[in-house]
């Protein structure tokens, strides 16, 4: 069965960049346009397999919702990755301590993106 | 050759059908019962082959035929004596058949004759002198090296009977 | 992903109009947090879309920005009206940055600089990376010491040491360490813990803790020490490379050590500690184990001698076991086999040395010819690592040589003459070198102008080499090069074209059993490869009989073996055989080397390659495979071409070593001269 990803990201750009890459290499995919927005998945009956979320988001940003979803009984297990830029390190740490299994540096290029996804997807 | 005390050299002989002849003993390395014989497919005919003498090839040559003589055929008394020849700047050693070892002799310059310069059978440059025994026994000093390089050893007549 | 282009302008044309109202706003109201942070937060959007997307003007400038409004964020900086300032104008500039011509708008590259200056003066040296990547975009690369030991454990909690080792090689180059003692014996071994560990020597542009980032994750469960060594490259640095070899002794480094040499590298090589490091080297090299030592070619020699007749006695012990039939001999023998046959690799492997030292002489003569010539040439190797045996290597040397001073004189033109032709000024030389089954192939190369074919032709209708009526292949007519005083050069110069050299090359060739191949196109270039054996002194090959004498003929040439009935070889028309469906050529040995005697009904038919086809040779029979120490027969044989040599089998008898390819060129050129 595929594997379901959640997508978290303001920018309609990038979002639809990392969709149309992760639909390609067969997984299902849902799409989230800030931590607000994503928490409605985490509601027990959407299986998740994986969270990319950006960390810079208006409403609710990453942290928060990494947080959130360690938070959450169901999804406290789910593998969550996200995405930054260069060396941000205290964000990383900070997202570290929230929770997060590791990340992804933007810019990405489709195959760098898919070997992420393969460190944390067994 | 340089090493000359009195001017004498020693010279070892050799018998070739009827005829003695003698090198410097310097040249010749040693002396060998006859081996088997190892021909050479399409080599000339004089090239009897090569053998094996503890471990090492050595090519053998029927000095008889060399010489425009019959073919050696060989008896209890066929040895084969190993000289070590310069071909082309290297030493190389070759073993020549012949029908019987002679002896070993010294000579002193004045006891060698010039070759003879008319109506000798071999090339004039092969012979480097000549030698009457105590036994009125005529031998040819060769010079070995050019024995075993040159194309032909007889005067151009002989050669034609030969084919 | 131009269409994910698209919609990022789209994206990033609403990002900017937001950021302009936001900082509109922000005008009035300096103070307020949120605004600050979505600034930032768009900023950050357009810088990592930018990047993303290959807008890399935008995520430059953006980054910048970034920087700023992190510090007012973080409560480090103020807002002014400078900084609102340098904003709006940002705010115009990003907006004609999301233009197709942005890139090489002039008016475009030249606001981008004014406007990151005045960004960097207001940071005014505080945010010193942000100053450094703007002064000096190209950063430099750093070396860093790296141990990575994760707890045995590590495995339990999901984590994947591979993928970690994976991102540390995405970093820079890496010279990677695996160390593996602390496995345990097999019933000890427990096959969900990690044993390994691993050393990193990292050279790379980022900083420290992009490195421990890598480790971020993982941090608790594993020993973790990144440690600088030096600001600039190691592992680009023989010297470095070879004391970082002799420290290694597959357990943890000492990096303290490897601080040291590092520091004594770093230490301006040329100027100042030249003599230190040499210094270092010879002690290292003293102080560790000596891994190579120097001995006369003389001993080498004897050493094989005593190789070759220990492998001939060998061949004398084993008739001999077989004859007795004892059990315990047998054994004894089986033993002496095996290490005679190590003793006999071990002592090949001695005697072949690297070509490289031969291609060292042959830059030296490039260099030195080619501005003698006024020619300017590249003169590019491949393969010198490729070994051969040491007395071949100098045999070739001078073929070698003769060949690289006809591509520079003949081959490469002249600086004019190429640009004329459309080529590149610098000419190329090559020389490759590689094995290839038991021989080595080394390759001369050139991308001169080739062998012109009609003006060899030509010449060698007038020096009478061919008929003047003759129709030649473009094969045959190279072929023509290998004719005695054959030169096709114009003018005689200093260096060749004296008419001697490639017939005297192509007979040193097949002196040592070699070949020679010339592969040309005119104005492409000249491509001359040699052939050699391996080695000259053994040969794998398969013992015949003839009339109860033996032959040797090299495995390597032979392709395969038939019975067959006398009566059907007797019976085809001009010895071409039908064999499974291909029309063979073979010839009668016993004839064509005149033996005596006469084929049985039954005869071995051996199919040995020659050029592309296969050539059958008739035999009486096969004793077995058989490896010949090979004697040469001495200068007297010389001429002999068709023999390469001769072997001494156990029994003290004595084997010819036929080389096929010579015998049957031979036979054929008879066949030719029969039909003319």
């Amino acid at each position: 069965m595929a594997k379901t990803i959640l997508i978290v990201d303001d920018s309609e750009s990038i979002r639809e960049v990392v969709h149309f890459t992760l639909e390609n290499a067969g997984y299902d995919v849902l799409v989230g346009i800030d931590g607000k927005d994503a928490l409605k998945f985490f509601d027990g009956t959407n299986h998740i397999d994986l969270l990319i979320t950006d960390l810079y988001m208006p409403n609710m940003d990453g942290i928060e919702l990494i947080r959130a979803v360690r938070a959450n009984e169901d999804y406290k297990r789910i593998p969550i990755l996200f995405l930054t830029t260069e060396s941000q390190r205290e964000k990383k740490l900070e997202a570290k301590d929230a929770g997060a299994t590791g990340w992804i540096i933007k810019p990405f290029v489709p195959a760098k993106l898919l070997s992420a996804l393969n460190k944390v997807l067994r | 050759m340089e090493e000359i005390i009195k001017n004498t050299e020693t010279y070892l002989t050799f018998r070739l059908g009827d005829e003695v002849f003698a090198a410097n003993i310097k040249k010749a390395i040693n002396i060998i019962e006859m081996l088997e014989i190892t021909e050479v497919p399409r080599s000339p005919e004089y090239m009897r082959g090569i053998v094996n003498v503890r471990g090492s090839v050595l090519p053998v040559i029927d000095t008889k035929m060399k010489f425009g003589m019959p073919p050696t055929e060989i008896t209890k008394n066929t040895v084969i004596v190993t000289f070590a020849i310069e071909i082309e700047g290297e030493e190389t050693h070759v073993g020549a058949m012949v029908d019987e070892p002679g002896s070993v002799i010294e000579l002193s310059e004045n006891q060698i004759s010039p070759p003879p310069n008319i109506g000798a059978k071999y090339k004039s440059e092969l012979i480097v002198g000549t030698y009457k025994d105590e036994n009125e026994q005529f031998i040819m000093i060769l010079d070995i090296d050019k024995v075993f390089t040159l194309d032909e050893l007889l005067e151009i007549e002989v050669k034609v009977k030969q084919e | 992903m131009d269409e994910f282009r698209k919609k990022f302008i789209e994206e990033a044309t609403d990002l900017i109009n937001a950021l302009e109202s936001a900082v509109l706003v922000l005008e009035g109201n300096s103070q307020n947090e949120e605004l600050i942070n979505e600034v930032f937060r768009i900023m950050h959007s357009l810088k990592g879309g930018g990047a993303m997307f290959g807008f890399v003007m935008i995520s430059d400038f953006t980054h910048n920005l970034e920087n700023i409004y992190d510090e007012i964020r973080n409560g480090k900086k103020k807002i002014t009206k400078e900084l609102l300032d340098i904003t709006f104008n940002s705010v115009d500039h990003l907006r004609s940055l999301i233009k197709p011509d942005a890139e090489t708008n002039s008016d475009t590259l030249q606001k981008q600089k004014s406007l990151i200056a005045e960004i960097v003066s207001y940071i005014g040296g505080v945010q010193k990376s942000v100053v450094e990547n703007i002064t000096n975009k190209e950063t430099a690369n750093s070396s860093y010491y790296i141990l990575f030991k994760p707890h045995v454990d590590i495995f339990d909690n999901g984590t994947n040491p591979l993928f970690l080792i994976d991102d540390v090689f995405e970093l820079g180059e890496v010279k990677r360490f695996i160390r593996t003692q602390d496995i345990p014996e097999l019933g000890r071994f427990e096959y969900d813990k990690c044993y390994v560990y691993w050393e990193f020597i990292l050279q790379t542009e980022e900083d420290i803790s992009e490195i421990t980032d890598v480790f971020m994750f993982v941090e608790d469960d594993c020993e973790l020490e990144v440690v600088k060594l030096y600001d600039g490259e190691l592992l680009s640095n023989d010297k470095f490379l070879t004391l970082l070899e002799s420290l290694d002794n597959n357990s943890r480094f000492d990096v303290e050590e490897i601080k040291t040499i590092a520091s004594d590298l770093s230490a301006k090589p040329q100027e100042r500690d030249v003599q230190a490091v040499k210094n270092k080297i010879n002690k290292f090299s003293k102080e560790s184990e000596i891994t190579s030592i120097r001995i006369a070619t003389e001993k080498i020699d004897t050493y094989m001698n005593l190789v070759s007749e220990l492998v001939t006695s060998l061949a004398g012990l084993k008739l001999l076991t077989e004859k007795i039939k004892d059990e315990s001999l047998t054994q004894i023998t089986e033993n002496i086999e095996n290490i005679t046959e190590q003793i006999r690799d071990n002592a090949l492997s001695i005697t072949l040395i690297p070509i490289e030292n031969t291609v060292i002489r042959f830059r030296r003569l490039i260099r030195d010819l080619s501005a003698d010539f006024n020619k300017n040439i590249e003169f590019t190797t491949e393969g010198t690592e490729t070994t051969i045996d040491k007395t071949l290597l100098q045999i070739i040397t001078d073929p070698l040589m003769h060949i690289i001073r006809n591509s520079i004189d003949h081959g490469i033109e002249s600086v004019e003459e190429r640009i004329k032709n459309g080529k590149s000024a610098k000419g190329q030389i090559k020389l490759r070198a590689y094995h290839s089954g038991s021989n080595v192939h080394i390759e001369v190369e050139d991308d001169g102008k080739g062998l012109d074919i009609n003006k060899i032709i030509t010449k060698a209708k007038e020096k009478d080499l061919i008929s003047k009526e003759a129709v030649l292949s473009k094969e045959d007519a190279v072929k023509l090069i290998f004719q005695p005083g054959f030169s096709t050069a114009d003018h005689v110069t200093g260096v060749s074209g004296r008419g001697v050299g490639m017939d005297v090359l192509r007979r040193k060739m097949f002196d040592v059993r070699g070949d020679i191949f010339v592969d040309t196109e005119i104005n492409k270039g000249t491509k001359i490869t040699l052939k050699v054996p391996l080695t000259l002194s053994i040969v794998d090959g398969l013992l015949v009989t003839l009339s109860n004498k033996l032959y040797i003929i090299p495995l390597t040439s032979i392709a395969r073996i038939k019975e067959l009935k006398y009566e059907f070889l007797k019976n085809t028309k001009r010895n071409i055989a039908e064999i499974d469906g291909s029309q063979i050529p073979f010839y009668f040995l016993r004839e064509e080397l005149d033996i005596d005697g006469d084929y049985e009904d039954e005869v071995k038919f051996i199919m040995v390659k020659y050029q592309s086809n296969y050539v059958g040779l008739v035999f009486d029979a096969i004793i077995g495979e058989y490896q010949a120490v090979l004697k040469p027969l001495g200068k007297l044989y010389k001429k002999h071409e068709i023999i390469s040599g001769a072997s001494i089998l156990g029994d003290g008898t004595v084997a010819l070593v036929l080389d096929t390819n010579k015998l049957i060129q031979r036979f054929s050129d008879e066949i030719t001269i029969v039909n003319n």
